[in-house]
């Protein structure tokens, strides 16, 4: 990927990257899953229409999925009927937000400019031309909301993919993404596959750094001079 | 006829004079720089002050990060759950 980098135009702004094919439909894919896995938790199946109009009658208990229980944790550490009872009123408006979160990145995806990559081409290849290859690239914009969407989003994702690696603990070292403990996963039957899951985990990092270091020359140390 | 502008607790035992506060707990996934962030753009820490707190989360495994109501505790919590921080409430030790 080209990392995001900031454009401010007088009022406006705008944060772009360029993701390859690859990454592209890796990131999408990504959304996707979070939207499927909390689905049932937005909206619960055996709901009373009237409940779920007001955000009430969500499950009460934290999800026996490690990934859905990070993603909707208990709002109280030591008392199980205040997080029964926020759960209820919460659960269901939390995991539509996140859920909505995911499909803005998913639409942005979508929607990004794909431009071939090689100087002869040169040429804009538009939304429906098939990519040529994994020669493609593609450009996102992000307004302040979007890119709101693809912190929180990305943030979830690599949540959601700590569960299935089994990354319990960190050992308290300098660098973030520095030895982890994992717990044994199912992924553990195929350590190719878990590999590969461990470099994505590695690569989102690095796009979320990448995205944050945009956004964050928004925020003013002190009062902005606007001349 | 019947009152609708009676608001509804949560629970029976609402505390008025105790304080409670919103504990973030460390986690090995989020980024500390993310956590940084979320103390500044949410909470409108500065940054020395963000950078504090983010450093006692990760050295101390949690920091309180703000304190006041139940339900102001509760907005909190749910607002760093949307981040993906886990926080939860408790009331203020004495």
């Amino acid at each position: 990927m080209i990392p995001f980098s900031r454009i401010d135009e007088g009022n406006i702004t705008t944060i772009t990257a360029t993701f390859t094919t690859v990454e592209r439909e890796l990131i999408t894919d990504l959304a996707t899953s979070i939207t499927m896995l909390l689905d049932d938790r937005a909206s619960p199946p055996a709901a009373d229409p009237l409940a779920t109009l007001v955000g009430l009658g969500g499950s009460s208990t934290v999800s026996a999925d490690p990934a859905i229980a990070r993603l909707l944790p208990d709002a109280y550490a030591e008392d199980s009927t205040a997080s029964r009872e926020f759960r209820q009123l919460t659960e269901q408006s939390l995991a539509t937000r996140k859920i909505a979160n995911s499909r803005a990145v998913i639409d942005c995806l979508t929607r990004a400019r794909g431009t071939g990559v090689r100087s002869d081409l040169g040429e804009d290849l538009g939304n429906d031309s098939p990519p040529d290859g994994d020669l493609a690239v593609w450009l996102v914009s992000l307004d302040d909301a979007s890119a709101q969407s693809w912190l929180r989003s990305l943030s979830d994702i690599r949540l959601a993919v700590a569960a299935r690696l089994g990354i319990e603990h960190d050992e308290g070292d300098e660098v973030d993404e520095g030895v982890t403990i994992e717990s044994e996963t199912d992924l553990d039957a195929d350590p190719q596959e878990k590999r590969i899951l461990r470099d994505v985990y590695n690569w989102l990092a690095y796009v979320l750094e990448s995205l944050l270091a945009a956004i964050e020359r928004d925020i003013p140390e002190h009062a902005n001079d606007d001349r | 006829m019947t009152t609708t502008a009676q608001r509804t607790e949560l629970s029976e035992a609402t505390s008025f004079d105790t304080p409670w506060v919103t504990l973030v707990w460390n986690d090995p996934v989020n980024l500390m720089t993310y956590v940084s962030y979320v103390f500044r753009s949410y909470f409108g820490f500065d940054r020395a002050e963000a950078e504090k707190r983010m450093l006692q989360v990760h050295h101390d495994g949690r920091a309180v990060v703000a304190s006041g109501s139940r339900e102001e505790m509760e907005r909190h919590v749910e607002a760093m759950h949307d981040f993906g921080l886990w926080a939860t409430l408790q009331k203020e030790d004495r």
